[in-house]
């Protein structure tokens, strides 16, 4: 099947660049406030509704809607770390944890009831058409996933390295006193963040939403495969979640592709497994310095 | 500050389950009535199918309840259904089970929608003496087992395979690759259809799995597509078979694909549009409308605001068979009287005529649904009853 090789990479590379985008938010969120966001799936499901019903109930264009939901759910992300996570933050790591458990329920169980158990798809005129190149076979949807993550990942990258903001987020997560002694608004910083996550999430619930069918309970699945991710490339690595989220989606394809399909999600836990045993921090993680 | 939200808390979680077990108006006497359990998916990757399921036993509910209830030795009882989520995992749908008939006390369940659960399920109603009827499960093993109170009313794997032996035929597909979901009952398939295929002289050029809510099938697809087959024969629920279509007419288009039975294709029609889901066909035990199924639709139409769809018939039909058996029992609190009224019952349902076997097995046989012009055709491959025989005779063979 060699002829059928370019297509598993592009197969991969547009898996993987998913895989990065929500794994990013994942990392930032642990890096900077030390949080494990367990509704991150739930996140990036409501930004697919979000554009959904954007796109399908008010008529606004696919892109705009995009935008609108990245904007619309960071700004509830920022509502969640005030509301849910601030309380919280001086308490050990499990009571976070059960705090984003509850939110996860909440937020499934909310769509669930707006929205009913009826499978939806977000309409695009443009997303079905195929394109053919190099024996390649892919939908118009595909590359702009994979052109948009790219671009959201750019952008961030922009964010992080040349502005302000970005190099106090960065502060931040390097030690959160030192960022306070500098002067550096934790609080806000902590919102931001959590906001930027939740904004990259909806983007990629919105690229996927166009793709695959959305119901409630779409986010739990890229949530473990982004938690993965994050521990592939190193928890609060950015580029560790960039490089993991490809190396999973590579990984998944070809191992469906070549090994078996039945073991395919056996493939993801194997490697993870090995990186615990291997590389305990990651492909770029650092050791943890003392805080 | 935090002190006092948290007593406050505390106080009104108190108060709000000392309420809820408080009932500060007792009702007058109210009528009598039968508990029956409802095990059915109503979140997770099969909330739809689980939903439609649930749905239609819902609706029965109503209709049975205006037309005065159950009938249990002359006294009438409203039917109340108990019903719990189990989100097709097998150990949470043991865990309802128990609980359905340890607290609830219902004298019947009706449920699950996955086999996986149902696997799960009946040694616990057997060990409690409960009967515990699927309106949909197909898994052969099921009835193998020797569960003295498991019913089914699923159509049994065997009807899927006979009938689709004759799909292939028809639609001239001779090299078949197998794509099954990969719980106990897509395995039910992968273990059933490789000989069978091979009987009947078709050649199986390859078999892949995929999981519930995967999503994206584009590297099975791809694998597929390179073996070269004639037809993809899958085994999937709509909500797995629907993104499944999309991209199998993307990367393999004009393919002809053939379905097992998990999928209803009205609905699948309506989730990917008429141009995706022309010539799909499925096994199916959907039966042709009719001015009582036309009711029912309406009734449904109104009650949820969607449309039915055969799983929703196929709950339908559950409960009034067991409401008809329970009648026929005469009794709720007597678990042996009860059993054998249900192994004894027939009910002319939507789905078909259902009656048991010794191992409470039914012999439903499958017809064909095809998307042909955009709408939805009804078809029946060879002889009703020489199908019936057929079925009967692989079930008691093996």
């Amino acid at each position: 099947m060699p002829h059928e090789i370019l297509q598993h990479i592009a197969n991969g590379l547009v898996l993987g660049s998913t895989y990065a985008l929500i794994a990013i938010g994942l990392t930032i969120i642990f890096g900077v406030l030390n949080v494990i966001n367990l509704a991150h799936g739930e996140i990036y499901m409501i930004g697919s509704f979000i554009t959904f019903y954007l796109v399908s109930k008010t008529g606004v264009n696919y892109f705009a809607s995009l935008l609108l939901a990245i904007v619309l759910v960071g700004l509830i992300g920022f509502l969640l770390e005030r509301i849910v996570f601030r309380p919280v933050r001086e308490s050990p790591l499990l009571i976070t944890l059960l705090a984003s458990i509850g939110v996860s329920i909440f937020l499934q169980s909310l769509a669930l009831l707006v929205l009913g158990p009826e499978l939806r798809r977000i309409p695009t005129q443009f997303g079905e058409t195929v394109v053919h190149f190099w024996n390649i076979a892919l939908t118009v949807q595909r590359i702009l996933i994979f052109g948009i993550s790219v671009i959201l990942i750019g952008l961030l990258y922009l964010l992080f390295r040349r502005t302000t903001i970005g190099k106090a987020i960065r502060a931040t997560a390097q030690d959160r006193i030192g960022a306070a002694l500098a002067g550096i608004p934790i609080d806000r910083i902590y919102g931001i963040t959590f906001a930027l996550a939740s904004g990259l999430a909806a983007g990629a619930g919105s690229l996927m939403g166009a793709l695959y069918f959305i119901d409630p309970f779409m986010g739990f699945m890229p949530a473990i495969k982004a938690f993965i991710v994050v521990i592939l490339g190193g928890m609060g690595s950015v580029g560790g979640a960039i490089l993991g989220g490809v190396v999973l989606g590579m990984a998944e394809v070809l191992g469906a592709a070549y090994i078996s399909s039945e073991y395919k999600d056996a493939i993801a836990f194997v490697m993870l497994i090995l990186v615990l045993i291997l590389k305990p921090t990651g492909f770029m993680g650092m050791e943890e310095e003392e805080r | 500050m935090k002190k006092w939200a948290l007593s406050f808390g505390v106080v009104a979680l108190f108060v709000m389950l000392l309420g809820g077990s408080i009932n500060p108006f007792p009702a007058e006497a109210q009528s009598k009535q039968v508990k029956i359990g409802v095990l059915m998916p109503l979140t997770g990757p099969l909330t739809l199918s689980g939903t439609l399921t649930c749905n239609g036993i819902k609706l029965a509910a109503d209709e049975i309840n205006a037309k005065g209830g159950v009938n249990i030795r002359g006294e009438k009882h409203t039917v109340d259904l108990v019903i719990y989520d189990t989100k097709c995992v097998p150990k949470d749908s043991a865990t309802a089970t128990e609980r359905l008939i340890i607290r609830d006390k219902v004298p019947l369940i009706l449920g699950d929608f996955c086999s996986s659960c149902c696997f799960v399920d009946a040694p616990v109603a057997d060990k409690h003496k409960t009967v515990f009827i699927t309106p949909v499960c197909a898994a052969g093993g099921l009835t193998k087992q020797g569960f003295k109170y498991f019913f089914r009313m699923g159509v049994h794997n065997f009807s899927g395979v006979i009938t689709m032996m004759e799909l292939l035929r028809q639609e001239g597909i001779k090299k078949v690759v197998l794509i099954a979901i990969n719980d106990a009952w897509g395995r039910s398939y992968t273990d059933l259809y490789p000989p069978a295929l091979k009987e009947a002289g078709f050649e199986l050029v390859g078999v892949e799995y995929f999981e519930h809510g995967q999503k994206d099938y584009y590297t099975l697809l791809t694998k597929a597509k390179g073996m070269n087959p004639d037809g993809l024969l899958v085994c999937a629920e709509m909500e797995d078979f629907a993104p499944m279509v999309i991209q199998a007419r993307e990367i393999m288009p004009g393919k002809k694909i053939v379905e097992t039975g998990g999928s209803d294709l009205s609905q699948i029609l309506k989730l990917v549009g008429p141009q995706k889901a022309e010539g799909l066909k499925s096994v199916s035990r959907m039966p042709p409308p009719t001015p009582e199924i036309e009711t029912f639709n309406e009734a449904y139409r109104k009650k949820f605001g969607s449309e039915a769809g055969s799983f929703s018939y196929s709950g339908r039909d559950s409960l009034y068979l067991a409401a008809k058996a329970l009648e026929k029992a005469g009794t709720l609190t007597d678990p042996e009287a009860i059993r054998a009224a249900v192994s004894n019952t027939e009910l002319n349902g939507f789905i078909g005529h259902y009656y048991f076997d010794a191992k409470g097995e039914n012999y439903i046989p499958l017809g064909i649904h095809q998307v042909e012009g955009g709408k939805i055709k009804y078809s029946w491959i060879g002889d009703r009853g020489k199908m019936e025989a057929a079925i009967k005779k692989l079930i008691d063979k093996k």
